[in-house]
């Protein structure tokens, strides 16, 4: 036996085994290379265990000011090189997690950004938009100094001036619109990233002046929150959750997606179920236990399949229905609150008032939403919609949901989708509890700065007209609409982080804005990189990234409330180093600067002698009569305004501004559950308002508004001709990698996704005769758009889909957005409504101080979609609600080229005149002859006697 | 008594080669030029999974890969640290199976039989019956002839010498005052508990007991469905479930040692070592509270 082994094992061929070493070697074989010498040694890292079970390393906060690690570009060679780190915060979603700069001490150059682990919210934790902060800072193409316009708007010829001279001129234009009106200015925000700073500047220059991106973004969402509960965004408590429901994807793998994405994935590891609404398979819906690929349009209707499940079977916790929701203002308004016979027969025959008459109205009214009517309108298996009701009512109060753009934003009467939504909190009871759903303002902490200016008492119309009473917030998208029809003008127009004419719908009617210098009189674009707007600027004012700002921040990532300090990192460690610094440009790229200080500076140029008011808000509260330095104003929030943080500096012996300069975040309070037991709800009644009285006395008495329910959709299956060509087209989902328009200052984040195809199904596909890669043009009602179409099943039949970030663009060769990361295009218009734009050329590498772009290997940077898309103000929540019909999509026509894009105004302006025909105007339905419902949020709140009725609203002048 | 053999140098040369061709194997996967010396191994040969192509019969190596990384690189990690220390420290290259093995076929290959001795005396021998029961329980058909192979080899190579049985720290210790994460731990160490509980097991308890697991490294998953058990009362099915496997581990030993008698020394603690977890796993059942029948 062993011979016969031993025979067989010679048969083989003799091994080639790897040499042994003679001499230390590395790896593969080679001498060892000499080693540089270490003058310090790297340290033991902090190691953190998460809560899911995970860890991670971290330089123990002890060495921030003095970190010593290999320089990984020198390997072999063990290079130490020396670093302060400096804790800030992302400034690339609203998330606001915490980011670690590595700042070398001795060039003071950024070495990268890493997770803070002192951060509440993100724990230590980043995606990828985080650690790109870098190739921001380090963008060859970012502006670094104030310019200013020469020759025509939009012909692209600048001049360098100070920041003293900008300072004074736009301090000077504010000066005398502030002396004609209380509604010249106007400062419209994208990307917020900070916690009242501004506001609180508004409100000192005494002007309705606050005009923000919010109604095409999360409007339909925030309404119907709003009427439910009088807060205005849901906190889930994911962690905890047994049940999670998410419409859409956008949420999860777009706003908030690292502190939310990692406490879905405990709660998962921990057993709990996911339930996902999306027409498309998203990286979140491929994750879920239960995927609903529901028809647009469709979600309320599934969601109150499920509410009448949980009705019909008593699975709902009546106890706490009976204490917090308002039914006993629904029998007031009863019979005229609902419109369906049986429900008012049970009313109208029932003596006794009570919540047994009310569970009895519940379950006649919702009895018509079963799984057969949701499946057929979701064009989903039944069988998944029983699922995801029988995971839901098995869940107990544990429920969290969350919906945010989506499907609210998407569809006519989207609110309502959050209301159905909300409504299965409410129905399980999970309002505030561990694992269920709260109010964003329970969870987030907004701290008071010194002094706090009064409201003002003006209301610009151009922001909130009297069409829409109740939208949330500012028709920001429509200024082009309303100035086009007269409503009014700006004398000074900041855009602030934004590229509305790039972002919005409609973007021609934005184009022919910006240019009109009539109607915007002076247009200044704060901004860190260029963009498509800033071209039509006159005045372009470069503001910091992440590591070169100041800015305060709270979100409601969890059931607690915590605050998060950004700071201009290079200016903190010239400060560690000893070397003072006045204003944050000093210490930032070429000149620039931070909104904080620029602020405080603008405003007191505004109003030099103070004879307008303003001035007064803008000195120091420690030093009388000097204007507030930056770290002033901090310095007086955390020690008078922040709970806790004085007695936690204290024990580090440490200064409150010194502790948040040291952590750069703070946790305030921790476990937040049922914030309402003491005071209610933040609704009129108090209560959790089922029934709406707000709605009703503002006009929008019928049942399908003031409970919980459906609304037709523009896009309903009925409004989709699919027989004659058409589909829906899905244009805003967001990945995870992309920051709306912002990416294309980040190299790493464009090289992994950079371009936007069409999704479409292989059923359409073939009906169309088109494959993956042909080119196909999608007409819309105002105009079209010709991109290449990816062939997929991870999209519903009928249903294309784009991802709304790419297709950037430039007018100028060697300046505006980044050569590898946009389309070089040409504009024209035929003087008669037509405009077109055509790709001259694609992405291409160039040379610059980064060798980076000069490796640019993708052409392909997308096409501009969103100025094919007509506006579509929700008559209620006042949102764009992005779902287009596509009027046709059919292969490209021969003369037609990859990324053309043509657009008539006149239809944008009848396709706008449209929807306002549905609105119902407070000139009509006021019940007090005021503008808007006192008690509903507006970012800026002026004064009560602002909310008058104008004497001659626009439209009704004869 | 037998009679302990110096080995001569075609042995020491044909223990070489085995050892050769298994190491690269394992450490690496098959590859084209393997094919030669694989030829001369039926049993091998034969298990090799095919493909066809144009009217051809291939070896399919793409399938071998696949399979290799299954085994190797998401059930059973073949570490000594991962069976032999209690932390689950791996050492590093050195610790692998593969590279362990190719360091006794060049020992073997220079002659050197005392250290070649020593190495599998002292590296490989310990932890030998534990890492390869676990990798046949995982294997398909070529690597578990691969495996027999090996056994077959080191069988006669330690012929040579008289096989110890290796000494294990301390078992199975927990007391009423441990929590979760230390049962956890003794159950995830193969030193401790006996046997190494793979992803694949945690996933046919769940299974059996329909219970959540979640995902993630080992540990969070066990100690989610010991609190997926708690939460369904299935604790006591769980342990129980838990016992029966490690009773399957002991059974698995008694074979081995069996099959390949003259190592049976090498095995007989890991044998007792599962059937003591699986004895412990029964008493701790037994000490949980129970409800009054409703």
């Amino acid at each position: 036996m062993s011979t016969s082994l031993l025979d067989k094992l010679m048969r083989l061929r003799r091994p080639r085994l790897p040499e042994p070493a003679s001499a230390a070697t590395n790896v593969a074989g080679a001498d060892l290379p000499t080693f540089g010498r270490a003058q310090s040694q790297p340290a033991k890292l902090t190691v953190v265990q998460h809560p899911d079970g995970r860890m991670s390393s971290y330089p123990p906060p002890e060495r921030w000011d003095d970190w010593t690690e290999w320089d990984p570009k020198a390997w072999p060679r063990k290079v130490p090189r020396n670093y302060t780190l400096v804790p800030t915060v992302c400034f690339n979603c609203e998330s606001a997690c915490g980011l670690l700069a590595y700042v070398d001490k001795t060039s003071f150059e950024i070495k990268k950004f890493e997770g803070n682990p002192a951060h509440p919210g993100s724990r230590g934790r980043n995606c990828a938009k985080g650690p790109a902060t870098h190739n921001q800072v380090y963008d060859p193409e970012r502006i670094l100094h104030p310019l200013k316009r020469v020759g025509a708007r939009g012909e692209g010829k600048w001049k360098r001036i100070s920041w003293d001279e900008a300072l004074e001129e736009i301090g000077e234009k504010m000066r005398q619109s502030r002396q004609k009106r209380r509604d010249g200015i106007m400062y419209h925000v994208g990307r917020p990233g900070e916690d009242g700073y501004t506001n609180r500047c508004i409100t000192a220059w005494g002007v309705d002046g606050h005009n923000s991106h919010t109604n095409i973004c999360s409007a339909g969402a925030r309404t119907g929150y709003a009427f439910w509960a009088g807060f205005d965004r849901p906190s889930p408590d994911y962690a905890h959750a047994r049940a999670i429901v998410l419409i859409s994807s956008h949420l999860e793998t777009g706003h908030y997606f690292n502190p939310h994405a990692q406490r879905i994935i405990e709660a998962k590891e921990k057993g709990a179920k996911l339930i996902t609404f999306d027409p498309r398979l998203s990286n979140t819906a491929s994750k879920s236990d239960v995927w609903l690929p529901t028809w647009p349009g469709s979600e309320s209707t599934v969601l109150l399949a499920i509410a009448n499940h949980l009705i019909q079977n008593d699975l709902y916790d009546r106890e706490f229905v009976e204490r917090w929701v308002n039914w006993e203002d629904f029998f007031v308004a009863m019979p005229e609150a609902v419109e369906d016979e049986q429900t008012r027969a049970i009313f109208a025959q029932t003596k006794k008032r009570d919540f047994a008459l009310f569970d009895r109205m519940l379950k006649s009214l919702y009895r018509e939403f079963t799984f057969e009517r949701a499946a057929k309108e979701a064009q989903v298996p039944i069988a998944r919609i029983e699922e995801a009701a029988e995971i839901i009512g098995a869940c107990g109060a544990q429920l969290a949901t969350h919906t945010w753009r989506s499907a609210s934003i998407g569809n006519l009467g989207g609110w309502q989708v959050s209301r159905c939504l909300f409504f299965l909190n409410v129905l399980t009871g999970s309002v505030g509890t561990k694992g269920g759903t709260a109010g964003n303002s329970w969870n987030k902490f907004v701290p008071k700065p010194f002094k706090s200016p009064p409201a003002f008492d003006a209301w610009n119309d151009l922001h909130l007209p009297h069409e829409w009473p109740m939208a949330h917030y500012e028709m920001s998208f429509l200024l082009p609409h309303f100035l086009e029809e007269g409503r009014g003008d700006v004398d000074v127009y900041f855009t602030r982080v934004y590229n509305p004419m790039w972002i919005n719908p409609d973007g021609f009617m934005w184009l022919k804005a910006l240019r009109d210098e009539e109607k915007i009189k002076c247009h200044v674009a704060m901004t860190p990189t260029w963009n498509e707007s800033a071209w039509f600027a006159d005045y372009v004012l470069p503001m910091g990234h992440a590591g070169e700002r100041h800015d305060l921040m709270s979100q409601e990532t969890h059931a607690g409330q915590w605050i998060a300090f950004r700071q201009p990192v290079r200016r903190v460690a010239f400060e560690r180093a000893g070397k003072p610094v006045e204003f944050t440009y000093e210490a930032n790229p070429g000149e620039v600067w931070e909104e904080n200080e620029f602020w405080i500076q603008l405003s007191v140029k505004m109003d030099p002698d103070g004879s307008l008011g303003v001035k007064q808000w803008f000195e120091s509260p420690y030093r009388d009569g000097k204007i507030v330095t930056i770290d002033e104003y901090y310095r007086y929030i955390f020690e008078n305004s922040v709970p806790g943080l004085p007695e936690a500096a204290e024990k580090e012996g440490l200064s409150v501004l010194a502790f948040m300069k040291k952590y750069g975040a703070f946790e305030v309070t921790a476990g937040n559950y049922k914030p309402y037991e003491d005071k209610g709800f933040a609704t009129p009644s108090k209560k959790l308002e089922f029934f709406s009285p707000t709605l009703r006395d503002w006009g929008w008495r019928e049942q399908k508004y003031v409970i919980p329910w459906t609304l037709r959709s523009h896009v309903h299956p009925e409004e989709i001709d699919r027989e004659a060509g058409a589909m829906l087209l899905l244009p805003n989902f967001r990945l995870p990698t992309l920051i709306h328009t912002r990416s294309a200052n980040a190299k790493w984040l464009y090289e992994i996704s950079h371009k936007n195809p069409v999704w479409m199904h292989p059923e359409d596909g073939a009906r169309l005769g088109v494959e993956t890669g042909d080119l196909i043009r999608v007409e819309t009602e105002i105009g079209y758009f010709v991109d290449r179409v990816w062939i997929t099943e991870g999209i519903k039949p009928g249903v294309i889909a784009m991802s709304h970030h790419l297709g950037r663009w430039r007018l100028q060769d060697d300046m505006g957005v980044n050569p590898g990361t946009s389309n070089l295009v040409a504009l024209d218009t035929d003087g008669q409504g037509g405009h077109s734009l055509r790709i001259k050329k694609g992405a291409t590498a160039s040379q610059s101080f980064d060798p980076d772009t000069a490796r640019v290997w993708w052409e392909d940077v997308g096409v501009h979609q969103n100025l094919t898309h007509a506006v579509h103000p929700d008559p209620i929540s006042g949102a764009h609600c992005w779902l287009q019909k596509a009027t046709l999509v059919k292969k490209a026509e021969h003369t037609d080229s990859y990324g053309d894009v043509f657009v008539d105004t006149k239809r944008s302006m009848e396709v706008y005149q449209s929807w306002v025909d549905m609105t119902r105007s407070a000139v009509d339905h006021s019940p007090d002859g005021t503008r808007r419902p006192y008690w509903l949020k507006r970012p800026l709140k002026p004064t009560k006697e602002a909310f008058k009725l104008p004497e001659h609203p626009f439209g009704r002048d004869k | 008594m037998a009679e302990i053999s110096k080995p001569d140098d075609r042995a020491l040369e044909a223990w070489s080669r085995g050892y050769g061709l298994i190491g690269q194997v394992v450490h690496r996967g098959v590859r084209p030029d393997d094919l030669p010396s694989l030829v001369e191994l039926p049993e091998l040969w034969s298990a090799l999974p095919t493909c066809e192509d144009d009217g051809e019969i291939w070896i399919d190596l793409e399938r071998v890969a696949a399979d290799h990384y299954a085994l190797f690189e998401r059930t059973v990690y073949p570490y000594r640290g991962v069976f032999f220390d209690p932390e689950a420290l791996i050492l590093g290259e050195e610790d692998h199976l593969g590279r362990s093995l190719q360091t006794l076929a060049q020992l073997c290959q220079r002659g050197d039989a005392t250290r070649a001795s020593v190495h599998l005396r002292e590296r490989l021998l310990p932890w030998l019956a534990p890492v390869s029961c676990s990798l046949m329980r995982h294997s398909g058909p070529f690597f578990s002839a691969l495996f027999d192979l090996l056994l077959s080899i080191v069988e006669h190579h330690a012929q040579s010498s008289a096989v110890a049985a290796p000494a294990l720290p301390p078992g199975w210790s927990l007391s009423e005052e441990d929590g979760l994460p230390a049962l956890v731990k003794q159950l995830l160490s193969p030193v401790l508990c006996g046997a190494l509980l793979t992803h694949e097991d945690l996933r046919q308890l769940a299974r059996d007991l329909r219970l959540p697991k979640g995902f993630g490294e080992r540990r969070l998953v066990l100690t989610n469905l010991f609190r997926a058990a708690s939460d369904f009362d299935k604790s006591e099915s769980l342990l129980g479930s838990l016992a029966a496997r490690f009773d399957e581990f002991e059974a698995q030993y008694a074979g081995w040692s069996e099959r390949y008698p003259v190592l049976a020394n090498a095995g007989s603690p890991w044998e007792a070592r599962a059937g003591h977890t699986a004895r412990s796993l029964r008493a701790l059942a037994e000490q949980l509270p129970r409800d009054a029948p409703c």
